[in-house]
């Protein structure tokens, strides 16, 4: 892996921001859109290729900064539950299980090697393709988390008011305004990467998969 | 408990995490330590106590919201501001507080004056009639009632606390005072809220929440002063001087709990 490629570009999270923010205005941004929900299904969609490239740039780095700490030594086991945390997020459960054995001064000198040998065929997990799996195959620690953001962006309530007369056009104009606002102020905290304090943080980089997902879930399910 | 643990780290990043972070070859400057240890200790609370402290965050947001349309400033000093060198300083709302108890009772002495002179009419005014030069002139105007010396004299008052807000505002204790009275407005059962020095110079002041309340364990400082934005920090850092350990708003905004 070259220099290049371990280098984190800010412009992917600028982009991840830019489509969330035309997602929260649909009023005054598309002239020529006429149906809302399409028009926010697909920005939410079109988050999947920044998201990912930005989940695999930081994985290439996380790789290369794992392999240089292992080489050196000195690590203990504090430090390789900070590494298991951050690459919980960023691998699938079966790539990071295979890690997680290795990242432990139990493992021995000889898991150098091991996850030297793991990690070039880590490739970073795709959000939107463990929405595709059927329910009962996507972990439990994303169900919950999605679940949270679901109540958090008080889409249980939005599902209830959908359910409860025919879905007119004006019934689904007036949860979308409704969504909107909630996911604006959810989104407050998301900033155009211009100091370190605006990057995502590994708190709030699941998050914002979790956000997609739990939005997207609403908007297929009553499309 | 390895679930716990695995869900806690899920929610609580550590602060090696984030420094592994800071090692990416971004071209900004690194990222500030977080406060891993307060956050993992917020998280072990119980629910009604998490969601005390988002309600009062939220408190806070509402305050620090006001204030800057007020035009307060963010980084004031003391020496900034011209201040009189017998009159301490008083926090902004307490000028406010003073001036805003006073307007009712001019406007209440006001109207018992004006009464008064509805009742008694006041005599014409007449030329003095001196007709002996040895005795002192006489008296042509009348003597003030005490309702209008009382007026007089709060009339001043009110005109001073009035002069006194017309200075700069945003000091380290007009935030952490205004602050401080806004969170006593939650009545929070778990969580204790001071306005607080620091132990160290310069004594800086900042709105200091701990739970629990009678025994406070974890602590975080409100204290929106350096950047004007609602920032939380940790205690023990803040006590000593240091503006770097901030917990991520992000984790206050969405980490803790929005409904009892």
């Amino acid at each position: 892996m070259n220099e290049r490629e371990a280098t984190l570009d800010p412009t992917n999270q600028l982009v991840i921001i830019a489509r969330l923010s035309e997602f929260c205005q649909f009023r005054g941004r598309t002239l020529n859109e006429r149906d809302p929900w399409a028009y926010m299904r697909d920005k939410l969609l079109q988050i999947e290729a920044p998201l990912l490239a930005l989940k695999s740039q930081l994985l290439a780095s996380m790789k290369k900064h794992l392999l240089e700490d292992m080489r050196a030594g000195g690590m203990d086991d504090e430090r390789f539950a900070d590494y298991k945390m951050l690459f919980e997020h960023l691998v699938s459960r079966g790539d990071f299980a295979d890690l997680a054995i290795h990242l432990s001064l139990a493992a021995g000198p000889g898991a150098v090697q091991w996850v030297a040998d793991l990690l070039p065929q880590m490739k970073a997990a795709n959000m939107f393709d463990v929405e595709r799996l059927p329910a009962a195959e996507r972990g439990s620690s994303w169900e919950k988390l999605v679940k949270e953001l679901q109540g958090r962006l008080y889409l249980d309530v939005l599902e209830k008011v959908l359910a409860r007369k025919p879905r007119t056009a004006k019934r689904k104009a007036y949860v979308l305004r409704k969504l909107r606002a909630i996911v604006a102020e959810y989104c407050t905290v998301m900033h155009i990467p211009i100091t370190a304090e605006d990057t995502f943080t590994p708190f709030m980089l699941p998050r914002v998969e979790a956000l997609v997902a739990a939005n997207l879930r609403l908007l297929n399910k009553y499309r | 408990m390895r679930r716990l643990a695995s869900i806690l780290l899920l929610l609580c990043p550590p602060a090696g995490a984030e420094n592994l972070l800071n090692r990416l070859d971004l071209d900004l400057p690194h990222r500030s330590p977080p406060t891993a240890k307060v956050m993992s200790g917020i998280e072990n609370l119980p629910v009604e106590s998490r969601y005390e402290l988002f309600t009062l965050y939220q408190a806070y947001i509402e305050t620090v919201n006001s204030r800057r349309a007020q035009h307060w400033r963010k980084g004031l000093l003391n020496g900034e501001i011209v201040d009189h060198p017998d009159e301490a300083i008083l926090p902004v709302r307490q000028l406010e507080e003073a001036a805003a108890k006073r307007e009712p009772e001019v406007a209440a002495l006001e109207a018992q004056v004006k009464q008064e002179k509805l009742d008694a009419p006041p005599p014409p005014v007449r030329e003095p009639n001196q007709t002996d030069w040895s005795q002192p002139p006489e008296e042509t105007r009348r003597k003030p009632s005490p309702a209008e010396i009382a007026l007089k004299a709060k009339r001043k008052e009110l005109k001073s606390f009035k002069s006194r807000l017309s200075r700069s505002k945003g000091l380290s204790l007009d935030w952490s005072d205004a602050v401080w009275a806004d969170l006593q407005k939650v009545d929070a059962e778990h969580w204790s809220i001071t306005d607080q020095a620091r132990t160290v110079s310069p004594r800086h002041t900042g709105a200091v929440v701990c739970t629990p309340a009678d025994a406070p364990t974890i602590c975080v400082v409100f204290d929106p002063w350096k950047t004007g934005e609602p920032d939380v920090y940790e205690y023990s850092a803040w006590d000593g001087g240091s503006f770097e350990n901030r917990v991520p708003p992000e984790y206050m905004l969405h980490g803790l709990p929005d409904r009892p």
